[in-house]
């Protein structure tokens, strides 16, 4: 299906990735969703997979706590590679934290599409895959 | 030939003066020869001649060794001589008017008779005198042998009032002189006989006194112008035996003068014989206007010792080679040691005070310091107190120079700012424990976000799928699945209650640890997992076997470690586990070393005890343990830190400060 919207959900919280399948999946829109349990292992795909626009991810959904490298690690990191990327990407970062300080660092950083306080509801996932 | 000796005439006085003047000079061996005649004659007490000098009758010639010279008031004379040349009073209580003279007799004199002696003119000179113990009448005998006696003193003072006079005409001319210099004397001079009976001021003396020497010339001196302080000088005694009168050092004292003021003076006397003759002459320097300068002076000093002795700084003044010119009474109170430390240096006050020499050496350091720079030294100094109260000073000592650039001396002061000082340690406490606050604000806050909040979000979406859920199969998986997320919850939510509550009290109370009781005890409730992952401990804790710590910490600090150590183990080793101590100065460096998974150093450097830091992919990992135990250690003052190497294992150390209690 080259409609389907390829997403890459960056999360080491099997639980709430497996909900956020389940609510994308309420949405109707043809996805196809690839999970990575922490930051480090995602960078070391998009890193492979720079040069392979079929491989690459439409939207990427980043979690900011996670053991081994954490979102802002990853962020770091991403940095460095999203410029070698072949295919453009929205990415944004999830969170359950509802600290000013943590939405405020996400939000002014240029790789950053937006910081969406979790849970997140069926319609946004519509704004967002519609976009 | 009749003399009224208590209202001397100008005339009579002159004319007697000189002849009572020869009277005075005769030896006394002469006179006293005839007065014991005249005792033995009589059968009489004593005898004596009273010779008439000026408002006084002087009682000499005494031939029984009487130290007292005595005098009699010539007012006190007229009651019984009643103007006559003999006299005889053989009962004295019946004399209603003898009280006044009896004051002035020998004592136990009852009866008293006198015959005049006389000059070549007739006029009486003064009397001889017999005293008797008890009433007596004289008899004609014995009135007859007086009257001899008498004319014999009358006869002996003529031959002395020949050979006087001729002595008197051959000096003569020194005497101009000398009058000339008394006369232009800066000073005042006053001269008196030796019973202190003026006989001459000079024109200073007048204008100082008031008195014109004819006024009371005559009178007695010490009197009318020392009234009072005659005696109190204890140098001018008018009634100490004139022999023991000789020349004293100046004394200051008081004179009076005419119209009764008073003016200082600086008095001295001297005794003087000339011809035979004793004369005191006192020399008076008016000293009030040296004495007000000197009382100015005076109050100045005492307004700024004062001042320097009762602010509440301490002062020092040091000349150039650090020796104590001055000390006020805030610095050193005890005014002996105030004394004491004059002429002296800090070692020597140091060593006589029984104290260390290191506040001495700080202090000429810095001495040398302001004295080579020729700047102001500025330091703080924590001093003891015998009581054991710590005082801080702030210090500062600066050189004074001359015009030429040459040390004059050196000021030392120093405010006690231990209130201060006090206030600042509390505010830099208060301040610390705020921002450990803050710290703990804010990593409260990432707790409830990350550790509450995320269970929470994943129990509220599966709550509505549960809702809408239809097939019981998945409606099971799912309602299992929220447990699962409580469960998790409730148990990170208990944790972070225990790290908080650790948290609230960092004053709580330490005590000497036995730190193989508490292994034991924390092996025993790891039992299980020790027993299943075959585990094995080695201790070497000889060099340090107890620790001064709160032991509800200690017990926390261990826990955490070793279930680390075991959880965090190699899955290709069983986990060998070292626990160390050992005392380095007042410190305890305390570690637990493992040879489990180990930590990527490089790359966790920065945030390894950050709160719900987690490092590997364990289901038990939660990231609280590390960051409660160094938040613990850190209040107390003390360090932990991690060495370690992926897969070699990982050694976490800890310095507990301030084991020497």
């Amino acid at each position: 299906m080259s409609t389907a919207k390829k997403i890459f959900l960056i999360d080491d919280d099997k639980l709430f990735t497996f909900l956020l399948r389940k609510t994308i999946g309420l949405t109707g829109i043809p996805t196809s969703i690839t999970d990575f349990l922490d930051g480090n292992k995602a960078l070391t795909y998009l890193r492979e997979h720079s040069g392979s626009p079929e491989l690459l991810p439409d939207v990427i959904f980043l979690d900011l706590r996670m053991p081994i490298m954490d979102g802002w690690e990853f962020l770091d990191e991403y940095r460095n590679i999203a410029p070698i990327l072949s295919k453009p990407n929205r990415l944004y970062v999830f969170s359950s934290s509802i600290s000013s300080y943590d939405i405020e660092r996400a939000k002014t950083n240029p790789n950053v599409t937006d910081f969406i306080i979790k849970p997140i509801l069926k319609e946004k996932f519509v704004e967002i895959l519609s976009a | 030939m009749n003399t009224d000796p208590t209202t001397p005439s100008k005339d009579t006085t002159k004319s007697s003066d000189t002849w009572v003047q020869t009277l005075l000079s005769i030896p006394e061996k002469e006179l006293s020869d005839l007065t014991k005649l005249a005792t033995m004659m009589c059968s009489a007490g004593s005898s004596a001649i009273a010779a008439q000098n000026g408002l006084y009758y002087n009682l000499i010639g005494w031939h029984d060794q009487r130290t007292e010279a005595g005098n009699i008031p010539a007012n006190a004379m007229l009651d019984p001589t009643n103007g006559s040349k003999t006299f005889n009073i053989p009962d004295l209580s019946t004399k209603s008017a003898s009280d006044d003279i009896l004051r002035y007799l020998p004592e136990n004199t009852s009866a008293l008779s006198g015959v005049a002696i006389e000059d070549t003119n007739g006029h009486t000179v003064g009397y001889l005198l017999v005293f008797w113990p008890e009433k007596h009448d004289i008899t004609e005998d014995q009135n007859i042998a007086l009257g001899l006696l008498s004319s014999q003193v009358s006869n002996l003072l003529r031959l002395h009032y020949a050979a006087r006079s001729n002595t008197i005409s051959n000096a003569l001319h020194s005497e101009e002189m000398m009058k000339i210099i008394f006369q232009k004397a800066i000073d005042a001079v006053v001269v008196t006989d030796r019973h202190c009976a003026i006989l001459l001021m000079n024109p200073e003396a007048e204008l100082m006194l008031g008195w014109k020497e004819g006024d009371i010339s005559g009178m007695n001196f010490c009197d009318i112008c020392l009234a009072g302080n005659c005696h109190d000088t204890g140098r001018i005694d008018a009634h100490a035996p004139r022999a023991n009168c000789t020349s004293g050092k100046p004394v200051e004292t008081i004179v009076t003068t005419r119209d009764r003021s008073t003016i200082d003076v600086e008095l001295s006397y001297t005794s003087a014989i000339i011809d035979g003759h004793e004369y005191q002459i006192y020399h008076i320097i008016d000293i009030s206007e040296q004495k007000k300068a000197r009382q100015k002076l005076d109050q100045q000093r005492k307004f700024y010792e004062n001042i320097l002795n009762n602010i509440p700084i301490d002062l020092a003044v040091f000349d150039p080679e650090h020796v104590y010119l001055y000390v006020n009474a805030t610095a050193i109170k005890n005014e002996e040691l105030r004394k004491y430390i004059i002429g002296k240096d800090d070692f020597e006050y140091a060593r006589y005070r029984g104290r260390p020499s290191d506040v001495a050496e700080l202090r000429r350091a810095k001495f040398l310091e302001a004295k080579k720079t020729g700047k102001e030294m500025r330091w703080e100094d924590k001093v003891i107190t015998p009581d054991g109260t710590s005082v801080t000073h702030l210090r500062r000592m600066f050189p004074i120079f001359d015009d030429s650039g040459k040390l004059l001396m050196m000021i030392g002061l120093g405010l006690d700012i231990t209130d201060r000082k006090e206030l600042e340690d509390k505010q830099t406490m208060l301040l610390a424990k705020l921002s450990q606050q803050n710290v703990q604000l804010s990593d409260f806050c990432n707790i409830v976000s990350h550790n509450l909040r995320a269970p929470l979000v994943n129990i509220a979406m599966l709550s509505e799928f549960i809702e809408n859920c239809s097939d019981t199969d998945e409606r099971k998986q799912l309602i299992s699945s929220l447990n699962n997320v409580l469960d998790n919850l409730n148990s990170t939510f208990n944790e972070l209650v225990e790290s908080i509550q650790i948290q609230e009290d960092p004053e709580v109370k330490s005590e000497h640890l036995q730190i193989h009781k508490y292994l034991q005890r924390i092996l025993e409730s790891l039992e299980p997992e020790i027993t299943r992952s075959g585990a094995s401990f080695t201790t070497d804790i000889e060099n340090a076997p107890t620790i001064h710590y709160p032991s509800t910490y200690f017990n926390s600090i261990l826990h955490n470690l070793i279930s680390n150590a075991l959880k965090y183990r190699s899955p290709q080793r069983k986990p060998e586990i070292k626990i160390s101590s050992h005392r380095k100065g007042s410190s305890i460096y305390f570690s637990v070393a493992d040879n489990g998974l180990g930590i990527d150093m490089q790359k966790h450097k920065n945030n390894f005890f950050k709160i719900g830091k987690v490092f590997h992919h364990h289901p038990d990992a939660k990231g609280f343990g590390l960051y409660m135990i160094k938040a613990h250690i850190e209040a107390l003052g003390g360090k932990i830190w991690v060495e370690s190497a992926p897969d070699k294992g990982a050694t976490f150390f800890i310095e507990f400060t301030n084991q020497n209690q």
